[in-house]
């Protein structure tokens, strides 16, 4: 017991404070500005903090990281445009509230949501880092290229019922996802020579341009001068009773969902998200609102993205293996301060891992406040008339996205998907496909070429933790079809006896 | 967004709200789609393979990918036209908005000129009272202040605190 | 339109004397007179994210340097393209001493792997780090020494799977090197980043790891890793117990470096006053600490002597990287 005092002791400190307090601001402002990632603010402040002690320093960077996973949401519901990649999922449903006029209940309902999914996180760390880490080092390329091959079988939840014209998204997304340099042999592939696209498609520019770019080119191609802006009214803010009943079973699912995805290496809130989105449709009475405006979709991506971050943090620490591109920048740090994040981080020094913990406590506790307090003087940003609005997202997204690399490049890739955006808009065809497309593209085909070149076809067929997630994908493709043809076929025939009960039990 | 299916569509009949007949209309995405998929497989084709040979040749993932793309087009044109769909149409888009749209991409464009002979601090202030002024803006507030202060905010913000070369 | 452009000229002239205090533009700059350098702030361009060792290892130097010079050096991290991003913005900037950058291995490697970077683009200034190459293998492994590793791949070539930070990576051609100089084979397998190649190992899913010594140390400090060899021409203080390569009678000496440079054709004062300013730089007691904790090998090559070593990795590249095949 004595660890956990003296670290969380060791927070007494009013400097501490202070530091926390920094972060907090500085993160929720980087969060909610598009382009600007957790990752670039704690590697910039990761230059002023070296000169602190370890314990206020990494208050500072912590704190960074778990604000700028609140921030990141404000821009997602209010201009459909995700702050950072953490919050792609939070538009699907986030923007779709906020036009019906209920951005207020969006907010909170998401603040409330990342916050529960972070202390959970924050609980998994402090209960079960060892054994959860040890589970991480399970996942060898084989076992990754299963749980891609899961996630790809979200194309059909996050194609919104246009299934062909999903797919159609999904697989120019992996074909988008295959620019670059080839992941084993290193050959060039549909770089026509541009040394920018050698690492790929760069990553953020294309989703704030799909998302974001291409909603405020929708609205200057429609806008009507007659025509109602959409959102004037923020609705209620506070949950009803009611709508925490409603939430209490996407929290569950979103924090399952996350706290598994943010163990496992290399991955974080933005497949989280998605995943803990598409799960929770699955497991919902209403899966048919989701994606247009559902309280239980907001609640579930938020908090599964969030609770990512506990176990980010526990694979850096146990493992001392990055648990997402924060972590990789928060152990450089680490190291230079002496603190070597490993098992014996854990044997050595446990009153650190308290304290880690602890500020990532307070860190949350201070954001909920903050977002909950702070959501009304922003959403009055929205109030502004439209060419205000238009110039603003315009402008700020250039600039976001030039900051990623100093790279004019990125901005003209990011104003190239805004039209692509735009035309898939204009034509029915769901954007979030293609980005889930992006993001799996490169991690399913690097991994299954990687186990290839380890052990052939039989190092995916002789592992079973490969093998079971396999089988759960083919079935979460095939059950939910057959359920539907058998529920038509019963409505046919339907004499007697109502169903209510079977609905939500087929959950992978 | 999600507007009730107008009746009758099953028909391709649309009288309402002047939709388009969705058997044309879906014929784009899926045209598209097939020219993407042909390029992606001519392109793949000629990828090089590597120095060394491996398990699995750079060039069968993307050639697959174009396949299935060309081949879930043609099932989406099919599909379409054999049991054409109500649209959720876009909401309609106007005339003055085309011109708007090409208006703000060209000061854009235009921007990326500007910026690379005039300073961040003048060329951006330019742009938002450009864009603005595009948009609808009028008048010394909206053309004046609100390009000076925003562009102040980002010079601060990226120039001054982020420190990126602007 | 006429009145709207007067306004916003009246509007740029408001803008200017805001932004005044935000200080002077960053940009351009005609070439001034070399005796007076350096009369404003430098740039120090690093291809890579800030974040990661190398950029941690510019910004440690730059902030020493600020001592020596006087004035600021301000870190621009240009990335992409593995590199070759910066290092051609680098080049193409003007040789007057206020754009300098940091030159890592990959300066000598891209050139062969189809990128535009040539190392004779640049004037050199000085090495300030060294990442030699390790191998290591988990701790369960059967293999102890170098010379079983080498033994198992010489029974069946290209069995032993070996984990990399990627294609093309400086840790792939160690791999190649080490085949061989060994004359066998091994099968490396890249990964996406140093720590997932790492992991591979620590996990059992890979035989051995071939990776920086900052990045294998730490594995085999608690446990998780057993560090076979390092390919260095001295032995590590972070790494006691183990032997180089060549004390095991593989005559492998290959890792990661990391230097400063400046676009070619700089002015002699001024070269000789970055120099100056370098040496001081690289020598100091914060920067050979920062370095040390970081995992890596701090040095402090003269210029001279690390345009003979850039020469020699040239070399060595052109060899090691087109008969891959």
């Amino acid at each position: 017991m004595s660890p956990l005092i003296e670290g969380f002791g060791a927070l007494l400190d009013p400097t501490v404070a202070l530091c926390i307090a920094a972060g907090a601001v500085l993160g929720m402002l980087v969060g909610a500005f598009p382009g600007v990632t957790a990752t670039m603010a704690v590697a910039l402040a990761s230059g002023f903090t070296l000169s602190l002690d370890p314990i206020p320093g990494l208050a500072v960077l912590l704190t960074i990281y778990v604000a700028a996973n609140f921030g990141d949401r404000v821009p997602a519901i209010l201009i459909n445009t995700p702050g950072t990649p953490a919050s792609i999922a939070t538009t699907f449903d986030g923007y779709a509230m906020a036009k019906q006029g209920r951005a207020g209940l969006a907010l909170t309902a998401s603040a409330f949501a990342s916050a529960w999914g972070t202390l959970v996180g924050i609980a998994l760390l402090m209960v079960a880092a060892i054994p959860l880490s040890q589970l991480a080092l399970n996942f060898g390329p084989a076992e990754m290229f299963a749980l891609v091959v899961f996630g790809l079988t979200m194309m059909i939840g996050v194609s919104g019922g246009k299934i062909t014209k999903g797919l159609m998204a999904g697989v120019l997304g992996l074909l988008l996802g295959a620019v670059g340099r080839d992941p084993i042999t290193g050959v060039a592939r549909f770089t026509f020579g541009v040394p920018e696209l050698s690492e790929g498609i760069p990553f953020i520019a294309a989703i704030i341009g799909l998302f974001g770019i291409a909603e405020v080119l929708d609205q200057i191609l429609t806008h009507r001068r007659s025509g109602v802006t959409p959102i004037t009214q923020f609705g209620k803010w506070l949950p009803t009773r009611k709508d925490w009943r409603t939430m209490l079973k996407p929290l569950a699912v979103g924090s399952g969902v996350g706290g598994v995805v943010g163990v496992v290496p290399a991955t974080g809130g933005d497949i989280a998200g998605i995943l803990g989105w598409d799960q929770a449709r699955r497991a919902s009475k209403t899966p048919e609102e989701f994606g247009k405006g559902s309280l239980e979709g907001i609640t579930a991506a938020d908090t599964s993205s969030n609770a990512t971050l506990g176990g980010s943090v526990t694979t850096t620490l146990a493992l001392g293996i990055p648990g997402d591109s924060v972590m990789a920048v928060m152990i450089g740090s680490m190291v230079v301060w002496g603190i070597q994040p490993g098992p014996s981080l854990f044997a050595n020094q446990p009153d650190l891992v308290y304290s880690i913990a602890g500020i990532m406590l307070i860190a949350t506790v201070l954001t909920l406040g903050i977002s909950l307090l702070r959501m009304r003087g922003v959403v009055k940003l929205l109030d502004l008339p439209r060419h205000f609005l238009w110039a603003v997202i315009l402008v700020f997204c250039m600039v976001g996205t030039y900051a990623i690399s100093n790279n004019i490049f990125d901005v003209g890739i990011m104003l190239a998907f805004g039209l692509v955006g735009l035309f898939l808009r204009r034509f029915g065809i769901p954007a979030g496909p293609v980005v889930l497309g992006l993001i799996l593209g490169k991690l399913a085909e690097g991994n299954l070429r990687r186990s290839l070149e380890i052990g052939g076809v039989s190092n995916i067929l002789t592992s079973p933790l490969a093998m079971t997630i396999l089988t759960i994908s083919v079935l979460a493709l095939v059950v939910p079809p057959l359920r539907e043809s058998w529920k038509r076929r019963r409505a046919r025939t339907r004499a007697t006896q109502p169903d209510t009960a079977d609905r939500d039990t087929l959950t992978p | 967004m999600s507007t009730a299916p107008i009746p009758g569509t099953g028909e391709g009949s649309a009288p309402e709200a002047a939709r388009t007949p969705s058997r044309l209309r879906e014929l784009v995405p899926a045209l598209a789609g097939l020219a993407v998929g042909a390029a992606a497989l001519v392109l793949s084709m000629q990828i090089p393979e590597g120095n060394r040979l491996t398990q699995f040749s750079p060039r069968w993932w993307p050639e697959g990918l174009a396949l299935l793309l060309m081949g879930l087009s043609l099932l989406h044109a099919g599909l379409s036209w054999a049991r054409p769909r109500a649209l959720e149409a876009p909401e309609e888009a106007t005339r003055a908005g085309a011109v708007r749209l090409v208006a703000i991409l060209a000061a854009i464009l235009g921007y990326g000129v500007l910026w690379y002979f005039v300073d961040f601090r003048v060329s951006t202030a330019v742009l938002f009272a450009g864009l603005t002024y595009i948009g609808g803006g009028r008048g010394w507030k909206a053309l004046l202040i609100f390009p000076v202060i925003t562009t102040a905010v980002l010079y601060l913000l990226f120039g001054v605190l982020l420190r990126v070369p602007l | 339109m006429p009145t709207t452009t007067i306004r916003v000229t009246g509007g740029l002239l408001a803008l200017a004397a805001v932004v005044a205090v935000g200080g002077c533009a960053n940009r351009g700059g005609t070439s001034e007179d070399a005796a007076d350098y350096p009369s404003k702030d430098i740039t120090l361009v690093v291809p890579y994210q800030a974040g990661g060792a190398s950029d941690l290892a510019a910004r440690t130097l730059a902030s020493q340097m600020e001592d020596t010079l006087g004035q600021s050096i301000i870190v621009e991290n240009r990335t992409g393209g593995a590199g070759s991003v910066g290092l051609q913005h680098l080049a193409g900037r003007p040789a007057d001493g206020y754009t300098i950058g940091y030159l890592p291995v990959e300066t000598v490697m891209l050139g062969f792997q189809g990128y535009e970077v040539d190392p004779a683009s640049y004037d050199l200034i000085g090495q300030m780090v060294s990442v030699p190459a390790t191998v290591a293998v988990p701790t369960d492994s059967p293999y102890e020494t170098l010379d079983d590793l080498v033994k198992a791949a010489e029974e069946n070539p290209g069995s032993i799977t070996v984990s990399n930070s990627g294609a093309g990576s400086i840790w792939e051609a160690a791999t190649d090197d080490l085949g061989e100089s060994t004359g066998t084979e091994f099968q490396p397998v890249p990964f996406d980043g140093g720590a997932p190649a790492v992991t591979a190992a620590i996990g059992g899913q890979v035989d051995a790891v071939i990776a920086g010594i900052s990045e294998t140390s730490p594995a085999q400090a608690d446990g998780r890793l057993r560090v076979l060899a390092i390919f260095d021409d001295q032995p590590s203080e972070s790494l006691p117990d183990v032997q180089t390569a060549a004390e095991q009678g593989v005559d492998v000496v290959i890792g990661g470096w990391g230097g400063i440079g400046a676009p070619q054709g700089l002015p002699e004062e001024v070269k000789a006053s970055l120099e100056e300013a370098f040496a001081a730089a690289a020598g100091s007691e914060e920067f050979t600490t920062i370095i040390t904790d970081s995992g890596n090998i701090p040095v402090n090559v003269p210029a001279a002597e690390y345009a003979e070593f850039v020469e020699s990795e040239t070399d060595r590249f052109e060899q090691l990287l087109s008969d891959g095949s």
